[in-house]
């Protein structure tokens, strides 16, 4: 096992972040973390400032979520919900888990690279860090977030989210 | 609230409900289901020279040899020609920048395509094969003979429908894959 590796444990959160942004069926995210987890693995031996570990990380999930190709998986069929039975969480944080639903189905509406880089800004990078990641100039990062987040702004007055 | 704040708040909320879960053990589970197939192919692969190898150094070849020899002569290299230059992802690919992940997945994948061709016109070409010598066997072999072609026809049959179902399935796949790719890097 590679020294840093358990490292990595750390940045799942931001994994399973980008991972959701390419995939919305939970049993093909579950597959595409496990095979992007497994890439990680196999290259650490190549990342040289382990400073860089987390943009090494995201930059792997991001090229294998672009190239990702939904695969045909049956979705679990829904159970009917009893308001009874299971404990329902108080509006505060029922309209927060609706927003990020929203967000990420938003997200896959969006073209992959104006997706791709509004999802490394939400991840926190500045302009040059992403195009470092993505291979463009600061200035393309400029440009594809600024419509990526007008469309966003569109969708969400569109379907009237607060 | 600002938009932005707000899709950063939505962004942070999204967690995996099974976060403590050992990365290491589903890495090695994820290796051991590779090591698996790659094991399968192998052992098959085996199996099939062991066959022919042992029929040819004892001496006792029979018909059914002579006529499912050429067909596996063809068959092998062809079937590890696609299991080896799969358009797989190689670890390192995925740590340059998009862009350059993009250009060298695109070339993968037009190979991939290329080879699938490869694999559906050999499977046509085995089918051919069967067809000539069976009907040859029919015509003018004895009745040891037969039983042999039919198995050969049987074979390249279910050799043709295999590649065919399994080359349809990752065309799609594949095409799918490169056209998100390309507008990745058009776009």
């Amino acid at each position: 096992m590679h020294p840093i590796w358990p490292q990595v444990k750390a940045f799942h959160p931001h994994l399973w972040r980008a991972v959701c942004g390419y995939e919305l069926n939970p049993a093909v995210r579950d597959e595409l973390l496990q095979e992007v987890l497994f890439v990680i693995w196999e290259s650490l031996p190549r990342l040289r400032d382990p400073d860089m570990l987390l943009p090494f990380v995201l930059r792997i999930a991001h090229n294998l979520g672009a190239s990702h190709v939904r695969a045909e998986t049956r979705m679990p069929s829904p159970v009917p919900f009893d308001d009874t039975l299971h404990d329902v969480a108080d509006p505060a944080t029922a309209n927060a888990c609706a927003r990020t639903q929203w967000l990420f189905e938003a997200l896959a509406t969006l073209p992959l690279n104006l997706r791709q880089v509004l999802m490394l800004r939400l991840e926190g990078f500045d302009y040059q860090e992403i195009a470092d990641m993505l291979g463009i100039s600061a200035e393309n990062v400029g440009v594809r977030l600024h419509r990526a987040r007008e469309r966003l702004k569109a969708l969400s007055k569109e379907e009237g989210i607060p | 609230m600002k938009f932005d704040d707000l899709l950063k708040d939505a962004w942070q909320g999204q967690t995996h409900s099974d976060m403590q879960q050992d990365l290491t053990r589903r890495v090695r589970r994820h290796q051991r289901r590779l090591r698996l197939l790659r094991t399968t192919e192998v052992v098959l692969t085996v199996i099939a020279v062991l066959v022919f190898g042992l029929a040819l150094l004892s001496g006792r070849v029979d018909p059914a040899h002579w006529l499912l020899m050429p067909f596996f002569v063809v068959f092998l290299p062809m079937a590890w020609t696609i299991v080896l230059r799969a358009p797989q992802r190689h670890a390192t690919d995925a740590t340059g920048s998009t862009s350059t992940y993009a250009r060298l997945r695109l070339a993968q994948l037009r190979s991939g395509l290329r080879d699938l061709w490869l694999a559906r016109t050999t499977a046509w070409l085995l089918l051919a094969y069967a067809v000539v010598a069976s009907a040859g066997v029919w015509l003018l072999a004895g009745e040891g003979w037969r039983g042999a072609a039919l198995a050969l026809l049987v074979m390249a049959v279910a050799s043709l429908g295999a590649t065919v179902w399994l080359s349809r399935r990752l065309r799609q796949r594949w095409l799918r894959e490169y056209r998100a790719v390309q507008r990745l890097i058009g776009g």
